[in-house]
């Protein structure tokens, strides 16, 4: 490990609150990577196990017994082979929220990309050439900035169907505004040190002083914008889930969480548990960026 | 041999309250300089803060346009060099900076900083190596420093990598802007000695900015003393220490600030503005009828001794 990674590891190391999302953030993308390796198939619907409720629980279900030609009431406890339950399809939500884990991370970070791509490039060129070219890109990112992006979100669901590719590129096409500014304002004040004066009286270009001075400065400041950001995408993906928005063919979160609210009195934990997995990651990244935040902080 | 010549420099700030308003004034932060720097010369500027110094220095070494005025480096127009001679003046003129904390880039080693000179010269791999072992060398720095992060390195260590960067390309002349008066005393005597001892082995010349007097008359053979973005008094450092003409270098010599002049929170800035005549007229005691009505003019005294005021 490099001995500046070093250094700001070991400033991070003292927030424990931060350390322990990282950690939760860790196990959480080892799972999305492997779970679904060894979980069994989160599509397979088999209505002879439906509505098994999470080990430790129990509830009354009443069904039409077809031989005595009556309803019946039996008690269905939780069980090993599906500890966290199942759906009313049957299908073993351990496997869903592992396969949704994988789906959920991968909006969350590839929009965040995509978004802190564009914020980056925008914000530093903006501070760096300044004047004219500050003038239009900050002008333009007002304008994005007040762009209905849920209506465009509508429409193009509309017009090109829910693709998962298709939100992520306009979560990230919409969303790169803020960081933009930011990253601009660090960039702003990157640009006044001295290191770079001394840089272009040593006769270095614009290429090198951006990518050798100004974008090492602010990568800092990009990291903690992207880790804070990610938790905020996962987020939005739920939530155009949750109104019926989200691509029908993949079981994010928030998919998940919106089939399980119908049912809310009864077969509760199938909302309950993609909720409570999304509150502790939304959690551990708001943590981790704090954190972060802190250790590239040299005033703190 | 002279290096450097500036000729009638000046640098205005236009006053502006509100973006799309109309400049009310303008601020003169350099107004009609004249100096030059000879062959293995020292010179210093002396002046208090805000009097137009570091404008001066950013303006030589092209980090800053001026309004009007020019600056001659070995006769030729620095405005208006080739690309050939550009590259070439920035590697023979080079600047060592006040804050040895910010002049350094936090993500790069002390290594990296000063072999970052040398890439941009297009020296290669090998040759490098060999340069910046020299380079550390040369400004006193043990090798074992070289991997060090600037947060990892005192401020004296610091200001030395600046001045190895610096150094790295071989310049004849080196801007100095207040390059000690951000560390502590003990800190300035050897970077001082560093820096004679560099020009005399280099054969170099600087350009020396301070606002302390014995700084200056420690290092410079000539120095300028500047009052609001003019040169009021320029002559050979003995001279001047032992034969001040104008009002406001004995201000600056005498250890006491006169009574409400340097004491800048004390003072308004409306009342230092003048309408006419001499900028110093306010804060001086001999000021008479000419003085505020007339700007005083640059004479001679002796061959050595130059001064812009009334009295002499």
């Amino acid at each position: 490990m490099n001995r500046l990674a070093k250094y700001y590891w070991s400033r991070l190391k003292r927030n424990r609150l931060a350390v322990a999302g990282m950690i939760y953030i860790i196990i959480l993308i080892l799972i999305a990577i492997l779970g679904p390796y060894f979980t069994p198939d989160p599509n397979k619907v088999n209505f002879a196990e439906k509505n098994i409720p999470p080990i430790g629980f129990s509830i009354k279900q009443s069904y039409y017994d077809a031989k005595k030609g009556e309803f019946t009431t039996v008690v269905v406890h939780g069980n090993l082979e599906h500890p966290l339950g199942t759906d009313d399809k049957g299908r073993d939500l351990l496997s869903m929220l592992v396969s949704g884990a994988r789906v959920s991370l991968y909006i969350g970070i590839l929009a965040t990309g995509v978004a802190i791509l564009i914020g980056a490039v925008i914000g530093v060129s903006s501070a760096y050439f300044g004047g004219a070219v500050d003038n239009v890109l900050m002008r333009f990112t007002d304008i994005m900035m007040t762009f209905p992006f849920f209506l465009l979100l509508v429409f193009v669901v509309f017009i090109f169907g829910q693709s998962i590719n298709l939100i992520i590129l306009i979560i990230g096409l919409t969303g790169w505004t803020g960081t933009a500014r930011l990253v601009r304002s660090e960039a702003l004040s990157i640009r006044t040190r001295e290191f770079i004066q001394a840089a272009i009286v040593l006769g270095a270009d614009s290429k090198r002083i951006i990518l050798r001075h100004m974008i090492p400065n602010v990568i800092s400041v990009i990291i903690v914008i992207a880790t804070l950001s990610i938790p905020g995408v996962i987020l939005a993906e739920a939530a155009l889930s949750f109104i019926g928005l989200g691509d029908p063919t993949v079981a994010s979160w928030g998919r998940i969480l919106n089939a399980g609210q119908d049912t809310l009195d009864t077969t509760w934990w199938v909302a309950v548990e993609p909720g409570i997995l999304l509150f502790l990651t939304v959690l551990a990244f708001n943590f981790l960026g704090d954190g972060l935040r802190d250790a590239f902080d040299p005033n703190k | 041999m002279n290096l450097l010549n500036v000729r009638d420099l000046r640098k205005y700030y236009p006053i502006k309250s509100g973006l799309f308003s109309k400049p009310s004034g303008f601020l003169k932060a350099v107004d009609g300089v004249n100096f030059s720097i000879e062959v293995g010369e020292t010179l210093g500027l002396v002046g208090e803060s805000g009097c137009g110094k570091t404008t001066i220095a950013k303006i030589i070494v092209k980090l800053e346009k001026p309004t009007s005025g020019r600056v001659f480096y070995r006769n030729k127009d620095i405005h208006s060099f080739s690309r050939h001679e550009e590259h070439n003046y920035r590697k023979e003129v080079q600047m060592v900076f006040q804050d040895p904390h910010s002049s350094l880039n936090p993500r790069m080693t002390a290594r990296d900083t000063v072999e970052e000179a040398l890439i941009i010269h297009g020296v290669g791999k090998k040759e490098r190596d060999t340069r910046v072992k020299e380079l550390f060398d040369s400004v006193g720095l043990g090798e074992e420093l070289m991997n060090r992060y600037p947060h990892e390195l005192s401020g004296g260590q610091k200001q030395r990598i600046s001045i190895a960067r610096a150094l790295a390309v071989n310049p004849k002349l080196i801007i100095a802007d207040e390059p000690v008066s951000a560390l502590d005393i003990s800190v300035q005597a050897q970077i001082l000695n560093l820096l004679l001892d560099l020009k005399s082995k280099l054969n170099l010349s600087y350009l020396f900015i301070a606002h302390n007097l014995p700084v200056i008359r420690y290092i410079s053979d000539r120095v300028a003393v500047i009052y609001r973005g003019r040169i009021v008094e320029y002559a050979t450092t003995k001279e001047l220490f032992s034969n001040a003409l104008h009002p406001y270098t004995e201000i600056l010599l005498s250890a006491i600030p006169a009574e409400g002049s340097l004491r800048h929170g004390q003072i308004k800035t409306t009342e230092l503005n003048v309408e006419s005549g001499c900028d110093f007229q306010n804060i001086c005691n001999i000021a008479s009828e000419k003085c505020r009505n007339v700007k005083p003019d640059m004479v001679a005294v002796n061959k050595n001794h130059f001064v812009s005021c009334w009295n002499h």
